[in-house]
């Protein structure tokens, strides 16, 4: 096709300006040669006509700079007078203008808002130096892919792997109550090796960050702040530096300030690691820490990984007791905080994009449609000599005008979109302050709408280009030769859009359902009406066992006192979040090999925990009050445990304990089997939990869970009225109701599944919009023939189908093309589907029908007005 | 060889040297060399257009889509650029002559007035 071949010489001129350039050398080269044969032909020596032939053509180089600024003088003239040309008509056109722009508008500032999600989260750099080497570690045990690292394992690993520069640990789990000034508080804190902050290459905002010489117990107890906790309790005061704070009733002097692009694990507080690690929950057996580690360059993670392996089984060998079976493995720190929210990121973009697919068809068939009337303006401008390729020109650039305004129409809407987004919080998805609209995302929206305008101007353009000229004048510019062809491509256009439409309806519906699936689950317990907070008991005034039992039994006492209470109790770990699992071994019932002892979530609760959750009890019985210390130690286990270890039967009665076979553990008997909890979330199926109460073990934490029929705002004074009677210092921490922890679990699946949901309806209102179109122009075309039917005595019935029928035609062809296309959309989109299968019929279905019926209301409209036509009028006008 | 004399004449009216080009291409295809000879010949010797406007006048015109290039083999197999006449151009050549014949005619209408 010589047009396209000339629009590629203006793609090479523009873009590829060397090879331009070396075509040029060649033909003045070519020329060069020509000149001197001639010369050698009339009579002149070789050496004489190549001296010749190089005086008369001069300078090279200048007569190429001035080929290549006629070249560009000719573009740079014929884009302005484009430039002039298309903002006259499009300004005489305000009704067209305006529905474009804002097609192109909404598809475009959906798709840069997705984008600046996408670009914060997944595609910026994490704070810090070469982010890209550091890699997360963790260790792991037969049963378990993942627990945290024990300390002296820690210290082995940064002698002996050699792939890191450095490793760090940290543990941002920790919570300390802060008293002194103002009410006392629980502050999220985090303990941190001192080369932590080195390893991730951070610098501090004010003063200076923990360093390994502040791991020692002489050096004086050193604090960093977060700059979220800087600003909030400190009013961002420069001079916090150097001020002493009291956590749990120590004091530790603030030495600097985080800058706030680093926020790890949500603490507050910094402490040095070091000055905790004398106490027992460092030893060897204990897992509780995280390992940060940077890479040397030119390691692989894959090296990393055996040379991590390695070093595990020597620790294997050398720690039988401890360290039987556990392994060790990392992997990309990024991967690690964004790896979830990737796929289902994608999936946005993807269906954004669609819509942006869909805008453009339909902006394209409005170009199309107006093609019919600037036909006969393009065919009198080609036969005064216009070239043909000016004609696409002209209306490229019009349409990239478009595609410009409604760019920054979309801008503006992305702007205020990605205000909402992250006012909507969704939660689960990690580094969302990091979202802005920037110089990335201003790029990528000006890019996306040259390609745009470059997607729905084509079409038309080539169209009307190839249309012959005389035709059309001949024809007076009424009826246009074109008409058959334009609506071909128009039709064509709209079978595509319904197509989209539907793809994105099934994705959404698919998620919908999957959506009903996950909050169908039953959780285990009861969300409704219940309520937990956290409570604390600091070391320093609750020191030893005794006295922390005797606390928590005071303060449930307390709270179970209120009358608006229907139950209260204690637990260690609420459902949903459990963070406390430990290996168990069964009497009688040895492990196949040593370390590869089953691992259970394990609770510590209080006799009315069952109740006040209502987990329903199936055998044997729940904790009782009797379950004291001196008495025969017991333990409640869920449905699966027994299902999984004794097949269901005859769990009761048997004896269990923590730890592996050789451990010094109390064995524990089994009283009791309740029904499993979805300890994990609500997708995943329970491990299995085990049971203890409260009076035979030990906590400083619990959570206090109650049951009340009196909403939250009235009750959480009156416990903070009792707590506080008991003890001042006392705070209250992580208020929520359980329908609030079960609600902001699912927030993820959420917020995908309204996303895809708007997006879904949008493409199917432009689609709608696109029969309408179609249909409407298809009625005006034909309005004598209609005219002439219902003449002959067609009745207005048998109009109506026939036009509806037209618009039914490219609707079911549409979704046929869409179905297929959503097939394998649901096989892409299936690993975020919960217990649905990506082909669900019901789902389908269900989209084609909702296609369909917005469809014949596209298609009725116009359908009503044929029917309608006087049928006197319609033959006059002919 | 009269190139001495005609020297001064080479430098043409931009709009001027569009139209002969054209024109020389009217009756076929031609490389940068041919549409030099083609326009001396048809001029009978009067312009002699040098590689310094003619390159960029046929680069200009085929940049607005009235020629065509394209490389092929010249007369001596040797590569060449030839370029050929669009409808486009054709039209325009049209055009130009249209406007050429009415300035001609009113130049020489003025001329005679006085």
């Amino acid at each position: 096709m010589p047009l396209l071949a000339r629009g590629s010489s203006m793609m090479r001129n523009l873009f590829r300006r060397e090879r331009v350039d070396q075509d040029l050398d060649e033909e003045i080269g070519s020329y060069l040669a020509a000149l001197v044969e001639e010369k050698v032909a009339a009579g002149m020596s070789p050496e004489a006509a190549r001296r010749a032939a190089a005086i008369e053509v001069g300078g090279v180089e200048q007569v190429k700079e001035r080929v290549r600024q006629a070249r560009a003088g000719a573009l740079l003239e014929s884009l302005v007078q484009d430039l002039r040309y298309g903002l006259r008509t499009l300004a005489r056109n305000p009704g067209f203008t305006a529905a474009a722009v804002l097609t192109l508008g909404l598809g475009i500032g959906a798709n840069t808002a997705i984008f600046s999600v996408v670009d914060g989260v997944l595609l910026s750099p994490l704070a810090g130096r070469d982010p890209d080497r550091l890699v997360m570690l963790w260790e792991m045990t037969p049963d378990t892919p993942q627990i945290p690292v024990s300390y002296p394992n820690y210290l082995d690993w940064r002698q002996r792997v050699r792939s890191f520069e450095d490793i760090a640990v940290y543990n941002g789990f920790d919570q300390f109550t802060m008293t002194g000034e103002g009410d006392p508080e629980r502050v999220r804190g985090g303990l941190a090796s001192g080369n932590l902050f080195t390893v991730f290459g951070v610098e501090p905002a004010a003063g200076r960050l923990l360093d390994p010489r502040d791991d020692s117990l002489d050096a004086e107890p050193a604090a960093v702040i977060a700059d979220g906790f800087w600003r909030r309790r400190f009013a961002a005061d420069p001079r916090v530096v150097g001020k002493s704070i009291l956590l749990d009733g120590n004091a530790y002097t603030i030495v600097g300030v985080l800058p706030p692009s680093f926020r790890l694990a949500g603490s507050e507080v910094w402490l040095p690691l070091g000055r905790f690690t004398h106490t027992p929950r460092f030893v060897r057996a204990n897992h509780g820490l995280i390992g940060i580690g940077r890479l040397k360059p030119e390691v692989t993670i894959d090296r990393m990984l055996a040379d991590l392996g390695a070093v595990a089984r020597q620790l294997q060998r050398d720690h039988p007791a401890d360290n039987a079976g556990i392994g060790a493995a990392g992997a990309p720190l990024k991967e690690m905080m964004v790896g979830s929210i990737r796929q289902p990121l994608r999936v946005l973009a993807a269906a954004v994009g669609l819509v942006l697919l869909v805008a453009c068809a339909n902006v394209a068939n409005l170009l199309l449609s107006r093609a019919a009337s600037r036909q006969h303006e393009f065919a009198l401008r080609v036969a005064i000599g216009a070239g043909r390729r000016r004609v696409v020109r002209q209306l490229i650039t019009e349409s990239l005008l478009l595609a410009v305004a409604g760019g920054v129409l979309g801008l503006g809407l992305a702007w205020a979109g990605v205000k909402l987004l992250v006012a909507l919080r969704p939660a689960n998805v990690p580094r969302l302050m990091d979202i802005q609209v920037d110089a990335t995302v201003l790029a990528f929206a000006l890019g996306l709408s040259v390609v745009t305008g470059l997607l729905f101007g084509l079409a038309p353009a080539l169209h009307l280009a190839r249309s012959e000229p005389i035709l059309a004048l001949q024809e007076g510019g009424r009826r246009t030769s074109g008409g058959r062809a334009r609506r071909r491509l128009a039709t064509g256009l709209t079978v595509a859009e319904v197509a989209i439409a539907l793809v994105l309806l099934v994705v959404a519906g698919l998620l919908l359902r999957s959506f009903a699936r996950l909050t169908g689950v039953d959780p285990g317990f009861e969300p409704r009406n219940a309520t937990a907070a956290l409570v604390s008991l600091p070391e320093r005034d609750y020191p030893d066992e005794a006295r922390r039992r005797l606390a928590f039994r005071e303060l449930l006492w307390r709270v179970r006192a209120l009358p608006q209470m229907q139950d209260a109790a204690l637990a260690t770990d609420l459902p949903l979040t459990t963070s406390w699992q430990t290996q168990v071994t069964f009497a009688g019932r040895p492990p196949a090999d040593p370390g590869s002892e089953p691992f259970l979530n394990a609770v510590i609760a209080s006799p009315e925990y069952f109740r006040t959750m209502r987990i329903r009890l199936l055998a044997g019985r729940g904790i009782e009050p009797a379950d004291a210390q001196g008495r025969s130690r017991v333990v409640v286990v869920s449905e699966s445990v027994a299902r999984r270890f004794f097949g269901g039967r005859g769990a009761l009665g048997q004896r269990m304990k923590q730890g592996g076979a050789g451990v010094e553990n109390p064995w524990l008997t089994i009283v009791g089997i309740v029904a499993d909890v979805r300890n994990d979330g609500l997708r995943i199926a329970s491990r299995g939990t085990m049971y203890v109460p409260h009076e035979q073990s030990d906590a400083s934490s619990a959570w206090l869970v109650v049951r009340s029929e009196t909403p939250l705002e009235q009750l959480l004074p009156l416990l903070r009225r009792e707590i506080a009677a008991f003890d001042r210092n006392l705070p209250l921490a992580n208020v929520t109701t359980l329908d609030d922890a079960l609600d902001s679990s699912v927030a993820q699946e959420r917020f995908s599944m309204l996303m895809v949901g708007i997006f879904a309806a949008l493409a199917l209102v432009l689609a709608a919009v696109g029969i309408y179109g179609v249909i409407a122009y298809s009625v005006a075309q034909r309005s004598q023939e209609i005219g002439v039917r219902i003449a002959l005595g067609a009745r207005r019935a048998d109009v109506l189908a026939l036009v509806v029928g037209e618009g039914m035609r490219l609707t079911l062809l549409g979704i046929v093309l869409g179905a297929a296309a959503a097939l394998g959309a649901g096989r892409v989109i299936a690993s975020l589907l919960f217990e649905i299968e990506p082909g669900d019929p019901a789902v389908l279905a269900g989209a084609a029908l909702l296609v369909a019926a917005v469809a014949l209301l596209a298609a009725g409209l116009p359908a009503l007005r044929a029917a309608q036509t006087d049928p006197r009028a319609a033959l006059s006008e002919g | 060889m009269n190139e001495e004399p005609n020297e001064e004449k080479t430098e043409l009216l931009q709009g001027t040297l569009d139209l002969l080009i054209l024109k020389a291409v009217t009756l076929g295809t031609h490389h940068g060399l041919g549409v030099a000879r083609r326009i001396e010949q048809i001029t009978r010797g009067a312009f002699q257009v040098k590689p310094g406007s003619l390159f960029p006048a046929l680069h200009r015109l085929e940049e607005h889509g009235f020629l065509k290039a394209e490389w092929g083999e010249s007369e001596n197999n040797r590569r060449a650029k030839f370029y050929r006449l669009m409808p486009a151009g054709r039209r325009r050549l049209e055009v130009e002559k249209q406007s050429w014949e009415r300035i001609v005619a009113a130049i020489a209408h003025a001329l005679a007035a006085t």
